[in-house]
């Protein structure tokens, strides 16, 4: 059954499809994000025919078809070229039906599903030459027609309700959604669950809500940031690689803005680490919750700074993350029988080999 | 033997390179020859060149996203496998790699 286990090939392989998606939205919308912030750093003056005006049209631009990209791209993750242009049409309709984000997401791997499927149909050789052309027409169709009658209704009321519930959320609530935000994006660098955070906080901006972005933009600089402290703090605790290594990426964690930097750092003893950094994640995002902090462009490390409606707070939310980090990964270490010296030992064979 | 690796993560800027480097080290290691593609959103990827594919023995592809010119591998043999596999068990990897040559 070649039919089934093409499907089943493509719906297992879900999640790196709306990755992809997710890969090729992130460009737009840090454009959109960078050109709009800049207008409102320009001035309060937006009147027709000032340079300000212009950049923040831009910006809405960007803010606004980050979402049908998202749905192209991840069409085109399954079906190749032929998906992208369907998978945009979803998208923008998904976005006229108030469905958002969500009803682009599945629009576009039904989309792609339907497409890809087409394309695989095998017609009489007269036909087959202009099938190509023509199969992303009935996807699109068919999948357009599935959208505004089934699949549209209920997503767009789901959307309503989490959006309504997102900006009712309060201190309290946003202290919550900042502690389980800040766990997922402790606990694996930049794996499934820190992306699955990140890509929440991105696609909440759809619905002008900002403090998600807020706490995810401050705890990224947690991990790599505190555990660079704790070689700092107590340098006998790591072997001479991992000094050496946050004694070169330090600033780097500053300003570049990934949590993906502490990897290396975390290899070596990952249970210690990883309870560590979530627990600084942790408690850096219920400040960054309780504070409101807000973020309104996507962007990473340093240029970030200049985003912030309150500075002094995101200061606040990383420094006491990452001394909450650092000490956590001191302690935890400091009570366990890591043997440094026969670590260095083996890093200088592998070297020499 | 001869391997091209091709890594494609989410944004190309950490993962993809760090599989790159993990993968890399072990084929070394191991006294293979290597080419390298990293693919990403917010970089313009070195493509490995029409020979290189042709003289690959096997092509990994260590994925987070979907890779860009798959038909580029068409025939070739292909390992398919995670970033955060490639990250955390290059050896492993290059053992399937090594198999599936000698089948």
């Amino acid at each position: 059954m070649d039919f089934w286990k093409e499907t089943g090939n493509i719906f297992r392989e879900t999640g790196t499809h709306f990755r992809t998606g997710v890969s090729y939205m992130l460009p737009i919308l840090l454009i959109g994000g960078m050109v709009g912030s800049l207008a409102v750093l320009g001035g309060g003056s937006h009147e027709d025919g000032s340079i300000w005006k212009i950049f923040k049209d831009v910006g809405t631009i960007g803010l606004t078809y980050f979402v049908p990209i998202m749905a192209a791209y991840t069409a085109y993750s399954i079906s190749d070229t032929p998906g992208i242009a369907p998978g945009f049409i979803v998208g923008v309709l998904a976005q006229q039906i108030d469905t958002g984000y969500l009803g682009a997401l599945l629009g576009g791997i039904l989309v792609g599903y339907a497409t890809y499927m087409l394309m695989k149909l095998e017609l009489p050789e007269i036909l087959q030459s202009t099938w190509g052309f023509i199969a992303p027409v009935f996807s699109t169709l068919i999948v357009v027609v599935f959208m505004v009658y089934l699949l549209g209704p209920p997503i767009a009321w789901l959307m309503e309700v989490i959006s309504s519930f997102l900006s009712n959320l309060g201190e309290e609530g946003s202290a919550i959604m900042g502690a389980v935000m800040g766990f997922l994006g402790g606990i694996d660098y930049g794996g499934p669950f820190s992306k699955t955070q990140s890509t929440f906080a991105t696609a909440v901006m759809d619905l002008d809500l900002y403090v998600p972005l807020g706490i995810c933009g401050s705890i990224v600089i947690i991990p790599p940031l505190g555990m660079c402290l704790a070689t700092f703090l107590k340098p006998k605790l790591y072997t001479k690689v991992e000094r050496n290594y946050a004694k070169s990426s330090w600033i780097y964690s500053i300003i570049g803005g990934f949590t993906e930097i502490v990897i290396p750092l975390a290899v070596g003893d990952i249970i210690r680490v990883t309870i560590a950094t979530v627990l600084g994640c942790t408690i850096g995002g219920t400040i960054a919750g309780i504070f409101l902090l807000e973020l309104s462009t996507p962007v990473l490390g340093i240029a970030q700074w200049f985003f912030y409606d309150k500075p002094l707070i995101f200061v606040i939310c990383v420094v006491i993350g990452s001394l909450v980090t650092a000490l956590t990964a001191n302690f935890l270490k400091s009570i366990s029988n890591r043997d440094i010296d026969a670590l260095d030992a083996a890093d200088t064979e592998l070297n020499e080999t | 033997m001869k391997i091209a690796l091709i890594t494609a993560c989410l944004a190309g800027v950490a993962h993809s390179k760090m599989a790159a480097l993990a993968l890399k080290k072990e084929a070394k290691t191991r006294g293979h020859e290597i080419c390298v593609e990293e693919q990403g959103g917010h970089k313009i990827p070195v493509k490995i060149s029409k020979e290189q594919i042709e003289q690959a023995d096997v092509v990994i592809i260590a994925k987070m996203v979907s890779i860009s010119g798959k038909d580029r591998f068409k025939g070739k043999n292909i390992l398919d496998v995670s970033v955060n596999e490639a990250l955390r068990k290059p050896s492993l990897i290059m053992d399937k790699a090594e198999l599936l040559i000698k089948k």
